[in-house]
């Protein structure tokens, strides 16, 4: 009897020596730079050099790109984007919203430029609006930006990664929601049309083979085949609580994706909270499994709380357990507080193991970057005092490290 | 206490006016108002095949809207559909190589009489013919009514008031041509030719072998035909003389972009005058076709392309912007002037139960029972249903 029990007390002892708390994160503010508002969505891990890179602006003048080196720990300042892609006053940009990608073909970063919304919105084809989004790359080893030149006229790049096996990049633009293909052998550009009118979903990923996943707006997900040059899509809605989600929503298709490098597997996230593993093949979807809401409802926090919630960022452990802060945007579970949450996929039982004030984290984003140690890494920000709404002005932009299996100060 | 209310008031109110400015961006109907999805899959539902879409113009017919779709992807059919306003739903829908026409690009513009919808095809170094559709049998088949001129492909079409004959302009020639329904026979009329000196300047520009070409033709109250020529100038087509004369009249234009000025929409209002728009610039203009005046009454909007219009009840219907502009909706005071751009379009989507915003909007129409339909050109283009 008393060795039946003893696997389950050594978990449980293993378990309440590695508990999480704010010892196995650090939060590290960005240099050199006046207005560091946010750095939405643009953090990527380059494994070249054991660092991530961070793009971070001020939605008007400048977009800095930072580095976090992983070994030294340290974060500097290595360039300017207007200045480093020789963009003149007439082709100005806001912020970076991709994700900062890493071809592995040639070490480069890649990345998108972003007009940063309304100004983009407003003025859009007036001569003095804006122009579009750039495709750019960045060597983290050189620290030189290039500028690979735009992709759709008057459109911005909220997306883009890298399809590793073809050497080819993916993009989303805003606001038409083209779908577009940059290869990089011939520098060739294929807008393959709008594929998601209603709302441009803000992130997309890439497997092995080089197929793409991103949703269309009904929130059906749909597969880019470049084998084929073709779309094919899922026969069914990804899973989603009709009666409580507002069709709005619903439209609003992906958030944040990661992968378990161990299984291959990957997990994403939809903009009403619904946490997906799917197993990708080469040649169709492959099988999609709900993993239900990023949290399950309590008492204390209602269903509808969390389809509403924010959680614009994933990321998978060495553990292949997966981390997500929830809330931001005004959305959040505990109020003005976001929440770290934890999800072992296998059994699909999710707990919140830190809550921080919006004084110290207002939101974060960022999928998938994790360094060689393990470390998890988000582009967040902290709220400040001011007028302005989320991260467009009150806010400061940080870089959030955790680690779930060991303590970080020590 | 009262320092709270003020506060949370004043953020509420700065919310609401941000908000505001932001949907100001979209025209959005009433709520019963909404698009219709063509081109998604949906299980169990007829849907156009994916990048053959596009749609490029539509008519009313025997409780269908007709359409005519462009392809997004130049290797697949342009095709024509069935929709049922009853229904609400894609009907069907026959493409243009089993015409016997593969490779072809569907001419502007669809022409209707009675039951039969007529659409034209060209495409380079080819011969293109006229099409015709009977809306009304069981099955839509294209009937080809063979070509108006050997090596010429229909590049624009209309029908004649009295419903004996289609009009049409040439591609690449932009020549004249009238097709007699009851006879079946094409005649081509001299006179609306690109001359040489056109078409040096638009090679000069470098524009591609369409850009100055008639993409649309109006008529007036006496069955006379009005297109364009080369350098934005105005040609007629006198019904009783079967003549075509130059009116001496050019398109409104921004200095040097006469070369690839054309008429891109007319519509006939019930003062007999004829509104229409400019491609490059997308001018609004009137023309008298009595006293042989034009008046430019100017620009709806920042865009070029004044792509489709319709009248009603004294206000001229317009869309102004074609991609990589984004298409605004417009109307015209015929009344009293001036312009009321409404902005883009955001009507709820039937499929997705939410709004979608529509980039590209390529025609109007208004229907018999009095609503608008605007078409969409885009991969997933929807049919919108607005009741002004």
């Amino acid at each position: 009897m008393h060795f039946k029990i003893l696997p389950f007390m050594t978990a449980m002892l293993a378990y309440a020596s590695f508990a999480i708390t704010l010892a196995n994160m650090k939060t590290v503010e960005y240099p050199d730079m006046a207005n560091p508002h946010s750095s939405w969505g643009s953090i990527g891990y380059s494994s070249e050099t054991n660092k991530v890179i961070i793009g971070v602006c001020d939605h008007s003048e400048a977009i800095a790109i930072m580095e976090w080196n992983c070994r030294t720990k340290k974060m500097t300042r290595r360039n300017w984007v207007a200045t480093s892609g020789h963009l003149q006053k007439w082709q100005w940009q806001g912020k970076i919203h991709s994700q900062i990608t890493e071809n592995k073909n040639d070490g480069w970063m890649y990345f998108g430029t972003d007009g940063g919304e309304s100004r983009e919105e407003f003025y859009m084809d007036h001569p003095r609006g804006y122009h579009g989004g750039y495709i750019m790359k960045y060597n983290p080893v050189t620290y030189e930006t290039i500028n690979l030149g735009s992709a759709i006229r008057y459109e911005s790049i909220k997306e883009l990664v890298v399809d590793q096996k073809n050497n080819r990049l993916y993009g989303i633009s805003y606001p038409a929601d083209h779908f577009f293909i940059k290869d990089l052998a011939t520098d060739s550009l294929f807008d393959k049309g709008m594929i998601n009118k209603a709302h441009v979903a803000r992130t997309l990923f890439t497997d092995k083979w080089g197929n793409a996943y991103y949703t269309d707006m009904r929130s059906y997900l749909l597969k880019y085949e470049p084998a084929r040059d073709t779309f094919i899509w899922s026969s069914d809605y990804i899973p989603v609580d009709s009666a409580k989600t507002p069709a709005w929503l619903r439209r609003d298709g992906l958030r944040a994706w990661a992968k378990n490098e161990k299984t291959g597997d990957y997990y994403f996230q939809t903009n009403y909270s619904r946490l997906l593993q799917i197993a990708p093949q080469e040649k169709g979807l492959g099988n999609i499994k709900d993993l239900g809401y990023l949290l399950d409802p309590s008492p204390e926090i209602a269903d509808t709380s969390i389809i509403s919630a924010n959680s614009p960022n994933l990321a998978c452990g060495k553990n292949s357990r997966l981390y997500y802060w929830i809330g931001g945007h005004g959305n959040y579970l505990v109020k003005d507080s976001i929440c770290l949450v934890e999800c072992d996929p296998k059994t699909k039982i999710k707990k919140i193991l830190l809550k921080r004030p919006k004084s110290e984290i207002c939101e974060a984003t960022g999928s998938n970057i994790m360094d060689k140690e393990g470390n998890i890494y988000w582009a967040a920000y902290r709220s400040i005092p001011g007028k302005s709404t989320a991260e467009s002005g009150n806010s400061r932009a940080l870089l959030i490290i955790f680690n779930p299996e060991k303590e970080l100060n020590k | 206490m009262n320092r709270l209310f003020v506060a949370v008031s004043t953020l509420l109110m700065t919310a609401a006016l941000f908000s505001a400015t932001k949907e100001d961006l979209y025209f959005k109907g009433g709520k019963e108002d909404f698009g219709c999805d063509l081109a998604h899959p949906e299980k169990g539902k007829l849907k156009l095949p994916y990048g053959s879409a596009n749609v490029q113009n539509a008519v009313e017919v025997n409780g269908y809207v007709v359409g005519l779709t462009c392809p997004e992807y130049r290797k697949q059919p342009p095709l024509l559909f069935r929709f049922s306003i009853k229904d609400v739903r894609l009907w069907d829908y026959t493409d243009f190589n089993k015409s016997g026409a593969p490779g072809m690009r569907p001419a502007n513009g669809l022409a209707v009489m009675g039951n039969t919808v007529y659409a034209g095809t060209y495409a380079t170094g080819k011969t293109g013919c006229l099409l015709a559709f009977d809306v009304s049998a069981p099955e839509l088949k294209a009937v080809n009514l063979g070509a108006p001129r050997k090596e010429d492909g229909v590049f624009c079409l209309t029908a004649s008031k009295d419903g004996r004959k289609i009009f049409g302009t040439l591609f690449p020639s932009n020549g004249f041509f009238v097709y007699d329904i009851a006879g079946k026979t094409f005649k081509v009329v001299a006179g609306a030719e690109i001359d040489s000196a056109s078409e040096d300047a638009v090679r000069f520009m470098h524009m591609d072998s369409t850009s100055h070409l008639c993409k649309a033709l109006g008529i007036d109250n006496a069955g006379n035909v009005y297109g364009s020529t080369g350098m934005g100038r105005l040609f007629s087509y006198s019904l009783t003389l079967d003549k075509i004369t130059l009116l001496g009249i050019s398109l409104p234009y921004c200095q040097n972009h006469q070369a690839t000025n054309r008429v891109e929409s007319w519509t006939l209002a019930p003062n007999g005058k004829l509104y229409g728009g400019t491609s490059m610039d997308g001018y609004l203009f009137s023309l008298d076709p009595k006293a042989g005046k034009l008046v430019n009454l100017g620009k709806p909007v920042m865009a070029g392309n004044l792509r489709s219009l319709a009248v009603r009840n004294n206000k001229v219907y317009g869309l102004c912007g074609e991609m990589p502009e984004y298409t605004h909706f417009f109307t015209y005071d015929m009344t009293e002037g001036g312009f009321e751009d409404l902005g883009m379009l955001r009507f709820r989507n039937l499929l997705i139960n939410s709004k979608h915003v529509s980039y590209t909007v390529s025609h109007l129409l208004f229907l018999k029972d009095g609503r608008l339909l605007f078409t969409e050109n885009d991969l997933f283009p929807s049919l919108i249903f607005y009741n002004p």
